[in-house]
C-alpha cells in the first residue's frame, strides 16, 4: 500500500488545526453558516436530515487494517456504533457532533486518514477497481496511476471552484468493475501493440439528472502525457463549464454542447499553450509510487494434497462451497484467491457495517491475508490476497462474525442510496426497498439460478444508488406527499456500459416485489443459453418486460 | 398551522421552538396561524440563527390530528420528525433524543 510521506502527514495535520480553528470560530459565533459552510463541505462535514454528516475519504478504495480498526474506534466513540460505505468508495458517519468533528479529523490523521475531496466543487476522491493489484484479468494495476492522480489533485489550488464537483474512475481491467463510463473522466490502463503502457480517456460520464455514458476522447495517451492531458481538461473545463445553472455545470453538458471533437481541439490547444510548463511526471516517479503497490506474495505450494484439501473441503461443506463460487474470484497469482465480505446480510442496510464487523475484518485480513482491504463502488468490502489453502478456516471465521453472506454479484447484491432514512436531498426512502427485495429473494439456490443481477436503487434524481448503471434500476421520487419508484432496465456499468430505459409510469412501494419477482421470472422464461438478465433485455427488447411489469400482456 | 424548526448548532440534531425554547420532539412544538404569529417566528429563527444556536432555521405546514397528534403535512418532515425508518438508524435516532437541546 501507499505509505504518507512526511509531505501528506504534515499536509493533513495541518487541515486538521485549521478546521479545528474553524469549527471553534463557528460556535463561538465568529462565523455565520453561510460563511462556515463552504469551509466545512471542504472538509466532508454536511448537514442532513437528522443530523450532520461525516464523509471519510477512502482514497482508491483501499486502506489497511489498521485503518479500518480505526473508523470502528470513531465508529463507537463519536457516532453511533456504525458506519455507512458508499458507492465512491468512502465511508460516512451519520451521526457526529461538530463540537466532535476536529477529534475525529485528528484521529484520522493519526492513521494517515481525512474527509478532503469527498464534499465540494473539486477533484473528488479518486475511484478504482476493488480488485485492482490481485485480479487475473487486470493488464496494469491501476492504483500508482489513481496515487498520482491523489498527489496532483489534492488541495489543486486551481482546481478548488470548479464549476460542479469531478470525479475520475481508473481500472486497468478490460472487465470495469470502477464503471468508468459514468464519470467525469475515466481512464482504462492499458498496453499498446508494442507494449508500452498508456491510457484510454474517457469523458463526459455521468448519471444524476441528465444520465450519459462517456465518449472516448483519447484511444490512448501516453503514460508520460496524463497530468499535461488532465491539467488541460480541467482547464477548459474551469474556463468554459457551466455556472450559472448547478445542473448543467458537469464536464457532461459542456462535451454534450461543444462535441467531443470540439473538447479535444480546447484540450490540445491548451496543453500547447502551456508547453513550457511541464507537469509530466518522470518514468522514475512512475515506478517508485509503483513501487508501494508491490506485494511480495509468497509462492504457495501447490502440492497435490493441498489442492485436493480444498476441493474435498467444498465437497464436504455445501454452504462453503456456495460462498467460494460466488464470493471469491480469481486472482493473478496461482493459489491465492480474492474475497469479497459481503455487506448485504439478507434484510440488512447495504453497505453499513457496525464497529464489531470492522475489527472483526481487520482482524481477518491480518490473520490471512496481507493486512490490506478495499472496499468497491457495490458497497461491500474485499480482501485481496488471500491463500485459497486458508479459505476454509476464512470462511468459518467470516461464518462466526456473521459476515459470510454468500451473494456477491446476485440479486440480493444491491446498491442504495441512504435515500430518505438519512439524506438531506432525498424524495424517497431506498434502504428499505433493498432490504424487502432481499428478502423476498433471500433463497440462495434461487439466486444462483438468476444468475449475475444488478438492482441499483437512488432515493432522488441525484442517482447515488446508481439506478441507471442496474440491470433493474429502482428510483425513488415523491408526488403529492407519497413516494413513488420508477423501474429502469437494461442498465450495465461493466465492459459493454448501458443506461436502463424507462419502463414507464411509477409504481408504489408496496408493488415493487411483485414488480421485479414479474420481471425476473420473464427473464428466467425467455433467457438462452447462460444470458445474463441484462443480455436477454437487449436481445428481446423492452416492450415484453413492460407487459409483465405492467400487467398489459 | 405551522411550526419552526431547525438543526442545533453543535450537535446538527432537528429541533422545534417550543413557548419554553427549542426542543427535540415536534409535538411540544409551538403552532401559530396567524400572520402576525407566523412572521414572529420566523423573525425569531432568524435571531437564533444569529445567536448561533441553531442554523437553517424554517417553518413547515402541519396539521394537527383528532387525537392532538402534531403531523407535518411534507413527507420529508414526517421523514425528519420520526426519525429513520430503518432498525440500526431509528435506534441511533433514539439516542440523539436522549441528548440535551444547545442553549
Amino acid at each position: 500500500m501507499y505509505r504518507y510521506d512526511e509531505f501528506d502527514e504534515a499536509l493533513v495535520r495541518e487541515r486538521v488545526a485549521q478546521f479545528s480553528s474553524q469549527v471553534e470560530r463557528r460556535l463561538d459565533g465568529s462565523l455565520t453558516e453561510e460563511e462556515f459552510r463552504p469551509l466545512r463541505l471542504m472538509n466532508g462535514v454536511y448537514l442532513q436530515l437528522h443530523a450532520y454528516m461525516l464523509r471519510v475519504a477512502i482514497p482508491y478504495g483501499t486502506l489497511s487494517s489498521m485503518q479500518l480498526r480505526q473508523l470502528a474506534h470513531i465508529a463507537e466513540k463519536y457516532d453511533q456504533g456504525y458506519g455507512h460505505f458508499t458507492t465512491r468508495q468512502n465511508i460516512q458517519f451519520n451521526w457526529p457532533k461538530l463540537s466532535d468533528i476536529p477529534a475525529i479529523l485528528s484521529d484520522l490523521a493519526d492513521v494517515n486518514m481525512h474527509a478532503i475531496q469527498t464534499s465540494g466543487n473539486c477533484i473528488r476522491n479518486v475511484t478504482t477497481d476493488a480488485f485492482a493489484g490481485a485480479a487475473a484479468d487486470e493488464v496494469i494495476d491501476p492504483r500508482p496511476t489513481a496515487e498520482l492522480l491523489r498527489q496532483w489533485s489534492t488541495l489543486h489550488p486551481e482546481f478548488g471552484f470548479l464549476p460542479r464537483k469531478f470525479k475520475i474512475a481508473v481500472t486497468g481491467s478490460p472487465a470495469d468493475r470502477a464503471a468508468i463510463y459514468a464519470h467525469d473522466i475515466g481512464l482504462q490502463v492499458l498496453k499498446n501493440d508494442i507494449g508500452e503502457i498508456g491510457y484510454k480517456v474517457i469523458i463526459g460520464g455521468g448519471l444524476g439528472r441528465t444520465p450519459i455514458l462517456g465518449k472516448v476522447i483519447k484511444p490512448f495517451l501516453e503514460e508520460a502525457d496524463l497530468l499535461p492531458f488532465l491539467q488541460a481538461a480541467l482547464r477548459v473545463y474551469n474556463r468554459f463549464g457551466r455556472r450559472d445553472n448547478k445542473y448543467k455545470a458537469r464536464i457532461k453538458i459542456l462535451t454534450k454542447a461543444l462535441s467531443v471533437e470540439k473538447l479535444l481541439s480546447l484540450i490540445e490547444k491548451e496543453i500547447n499553450r502551456n508547453s513550457s510548463i511541464d507537469c509530466s511526471v518522470a518514468n522514475a516517479e512512475h515506478l517508485r509510487i509503483q513501487q508501494y503497490f508491490e506485494v511480495n506474495l509468497p509462492e504457495v505450494d501447490e502440492a497435490a494434497e493441498l489442492r485436493e484439501r480444498v476441493v474435498r473441503q467444498r465437497a464436504e461443506n455445501i454452504d462453503f462451497d456456495l460462498w467460494y463460487q460466488v464470493n471469491t474470484d480469481l486472482h493473478k497469482k496461482a493459489g491465492y484467491r480474492i474475497a469479497t465480505v459481503s455487506l448485504k446480510p439478507i434484510g440488512g442496510v447495504p453497505g453499513d457495517a457496525s464497529a464489531q464487523q470492522m475489527r472483526d475484518i481487520a482482524d481477518l485480513a491480518d490473520r490471512y491475508g496481507n493486512g490490506e482491504l478495499r472496499v468497491s463502488h457495490k458497497q461491500n468490502l474485499v480482501i485481496p490476497h488471500l491463500r485459497e489453502s486458508e479459505l476454509f478456516e476464512f470462511w468459518q471465521a467470516l461464518v462466526k462474525a456473521g459476515l459470510a453472506t454468500a451473494n456477491k454479484g446476485l440479486i440480493s447484491d444491491m446498491i442504495a442510496c441512504p435515500g430518505l432514512d438519512y439524506c438531506n436531498l432525498a424524495t424517497a426512502r431506498s434502504i428499505p426497498i433493498a432490504q424487502s427485495l432481499s428478502r423476498r429473494f433471500s433463497d440462495l439456490e434461487r439466486q444462483k439460478q438468476i444468475g449475475p443481477m444488478s438492482i441499483n436503487i437512488s432515493g432522488c434524481i441525484n442517482a447515488c444508488g446508481h439506478h441507471h448503471l442496474g440491470g433493474i434500476g429502482i428510483l425513488g421520487l415523491e408526488k403529492s406527499g407519497k413516494e413513488f419508484y420508477q423501474l429502469t432496465l437494461g442498465g450495465e456499468s461493466a465492459a459493454n456500459p448501458s443506461l436502463g430505459e424507462k419502463a414507464g409510469r411509477g409504481i408504489s412501494a408496496d408493488e415493487i416485489d411483485d414488480a421485479v419477482e414479474r420481471l425476473v421470472d420473464l427473464y428466467l422464461d425467455q433467457r438462452a443459453d447462460n444470458e445474463t438478465f441484462v443480455e436477454t433485455y437487449r436481445r428481446i427488447g423492452g416492450v415484453p418486460f413492460q407487459e409483465v411489469l405492467y400487467g398489459t400482456a | 398551522m405551522k411550526i419552526l424548526t431547525a438543526n442545533d448548532l453543535k450537535n446538527g440534531y432537528s429541533v422545534y421552538w417550543s413557548k419554553s425554547g427549542w426542543v427535540r420532539d415536534h409535538q411540544h412544538a409551538e403552532i401559530v396561524e396567524t400572520a402576525e404569529c407566523i412572521e414572529r417566528l420566523e423573525i425569531n429563527g432568524r435571531n437564533e440563527e444569529t445567536r448561533q444556536i441553531v442554523l437553517g432555521a424554517y417553518l413547515i405546514q402541519v396539521s394537527v390530528s383528532e387525537q392532538g397528534q402534531v403531523i407535518p403535512k411534507k413527507m420529508r418532515e414526517r421523514q425528519r420528525v420520526d426519525g429513520p425508518s430503518i432498525q440500526v438508524g431509528q435506534q441511533a435516532w433514539q439516542q440523539t433524543q436522549q441528548q440535551q437541546v444547545n442553549g
